[in-house]
């Protein structure tokens, strides 16, 4: 899971001896000294999530690292999903959240007034719980984010839609039946439609919130080989009720309980070794 | 015998009431007798339209006008299809935005509610009022009865109908489209025109057909603004012919073949209404074939 040291790798961790990484404290994801420091994608500080009067999330600082898979685990109501959905700003849609604090990705903060949410959601892909494929043709549901950021030109649509459909692994089972309905896909094929409609507008980060809880365990044996395959060149969040994916999939891991950051670190670490009672609890099993 | 040797015996899932099935045949009968009535009452009727249309059915009707000989109401046809249609575009995308804005914009609150409630007061209205109001709206500023004012008329009959069934069938849309749209960065509209309003088309296109088919059997409403018309005058300014005015005309005169013509166009007006009816739905079907 350790990636190999490259030249990129050290001057990065050099870097952030001297200047701008080093700013970032607390750092919650601790950085072991045999391992290389990483240009963090998401910046989380002070995030604090209302519904209402209620709070969700109290005060979480997570840093999550470019080009990794990192996993939110914990209990059902602990706030992963809420804060997963706050990276596209998704709880922009439901009346009466509120957010406080900031979320950087890439440096630029997201809840800035300035930001253009269709921009940041284009930017952020997000695959969901259940696969919600449009009631389209399989070609219409991958091009429709193409289209509605304004991409012109068959050619350039179609050559897209296939790049998209092959890196989720789908292209083979229905490059002949482009044009037939998305819903006549079987549930772990619509995921992986999902995922296909996710990436095809090129996003720097991709949010998974629990992508296989609704599909079969060859599915989602096929949905986790795609996970690794994207992280070569995406950053992925990925919520997760399933403790072993988190192990199979994530270099990362982050558990929450009841709204807090328990703990994050290399999910070797947090399942062999946690710092936390609770987390030690909630891996091997205790509660949750 | 004792206790235990009967429950031994006997089936132990008969069940607390031995009279449920013959319950449950019970309702299934009186259901199926009601349907039946329903079915039979419309097939009469639809049969004597039927045949009293067809035995006094010329072609003279199709091509004459009603003071030629032999008289024909080839203007009140095209008056209906034209009105119905004027009628339409004032009314169907009135409806439909005012649906759009209830299902998709104004969320759940009072004012919704209240809308709601002014559309179901409207679709109860007595057609005859609405008339009235297109009178004062249009007859009485122009000083002339006028297709104008007719088509105004059914368009307000059209507005709530329209609205209702394409907010209800908005509201069916999942919500999980609206996310995996908006999560890929569509903007509201853009939700709405590329994945909202494809999925609900063919519920929407059932409820504009249902305005179409109730406004064009409407008569009260165009007595005083519509009026009628025996001359091929298709402009709306002038008073504008239609098939149910005529059919109410002829249907009380004392001229035997007038109330004859009067079946003819009642049959060529459900004629109508069924054709465009299958039509649409041909066209909505032909147009989801890949959708499951």
């Amino acid at each position: 899971m350790t990636p190999p040291v490259s030249a990129e790798n050290v001057s990065r961790a050099n870097g952030a001896q001297h200047g701008s990484h080093s700013a970032h404290a607390p750092r919650m994801i601790p950085v072991a000294p045999d391992q290389h420091v990483k240009r963090h994608a998401i910046d989380i500080k002070n995030l604090e999530v209302f519904y209402g009067k209620g709070r969700a999330v109290h005060g979480v600082n997570l840093q999550i690292a470019h080009g990794e898979v990192t996993a939110f685990i914990g209990p059902s109501g602990c706030g992963k999903s809420t804060i997963l959905r706050c990276l596209n700003r998704m709880n922009d849609l439901i009346k009466h959240c509120q957010v406080r604090g900031s979320i950087k990705i890439h440096g630029a903060d997201i809840y800035d007034r300035r930001t253009d949410v269709m921009e940041l959601r284009k930017r952020t892909g997000m695959v969901f719980q259940k696969p919600n494929p449009f009631p389209k043709s399989i070609f219409d549901n991958v091009a429709y984010p193409l289209r509605i950021h304004g991409v012109r030109g068959k050619a350039v649509i179609a050559e897209k839609v296939e790049k998209s459909l092959r890196s989720a692994g789908l292209w083979e089972e229905v490059k002949d039946r482009l044009h037939v309905s998305a819903l006549s896909l079987s549930g772990g094929q619509q995921q992986r439609l999902c995922i296909a409609r996710a990436i095809a507008a090129d996003p720097e980060v991709l949010l998974m919130d629990e992508p296989c809880s609704a599909l079969d365990p060859i599915a989602t044996k096929t949905v986790e080989s795609l996970i690794n395959e994207l992280s070569k060149t995406i950053t992925i969040v990925v919520v997760t009720h399933n403790m072993h994916q988190a192990v199979r999939v994530a270099h990362q891991t982050a558990f929450f309980y009841m709204g807090n950051l328990i703990e994050a670190g290399p999910t070797d670490k947090m399942f062999h070794n946690p710092e936390h009672q609770q987390t030690l609890a909630y891996v091997t099993g205790q509660f949750g | 015998m004792s206790a235990q040797q009967i429950a031994t015996t006997e089936n132990p899932f008969a069940g607390r009431s031995p009279g449920r099935r013959w319950i449950s045949r019970g309702a299934m009968a009186l259901c199926t007798f009601a349907t039946a009535v329903a079915l039979a009452v419309l097939f009469v009727v639809l049969a004597y339209i039927g045949i009293r249309g067809i035995e006094y059915m010329t072609p003279a009707f199709f091509t004459n006008l009603p003071l030629q000989s032999p008289e024909g109401m080839r203007n009140c046809i095209i008056g209906t299809v034209i009105l119905v249609g004027l009628a339409s575009v004032l009314g169907v995308p009135l409806g439909m935005l005012c649906g759009i804005y209830m299902a998709e914009y104004a969320g759940r609150g009072w004012f919704t509610y209240l809308t709601q409630l002014v559309m179901d007061l409207l679709a109860g209205t007595p057609t005859i009022l609405l008339g009235v109001i297109a009178w004062q709206l249009v007859v009485v500023p122009m000083h002339q009865q006028s297709g104008w004012s007719g088509a105004l008329a059914l368009a307000f009959i059209m507005v709530p109908i329209v609205a209702r069934a394409s907010e209800e069938m908005l509201r069916l849309v999942p919500h999980p489209h609206r996310e995996a749209s908006a999560g890929l960065g569509a903007s509201k509209s853009q939700t709405l025109f590329m994945v909202i309003l494809p999925a609900a088309k063919a519920g929407i296109a059932t409820g504009i057909m249902l305005a179409i088919a109730r406004v064009a059997g409407e008569t009260a409403p165009l007595l005083f603004t519509a009026l009628g018309n025996d001359q091929a005058v298709y402009n709306p300014s002038e008073p504008y012919p239609s098939l149910t005015l005529k059919i109410w005309q002829y249907s009380q005169s004392a001229e035997l073949a007038w109330r004859h013509q009067a079946w003819t166009a009642v049959l060529v007006l459900v004629a109508m209404v069924l054709v465009f009816t299958a039509a649409v739905r041909f066209a909505v079907r032909g147009r989801k074939v890949h959708v499951v």
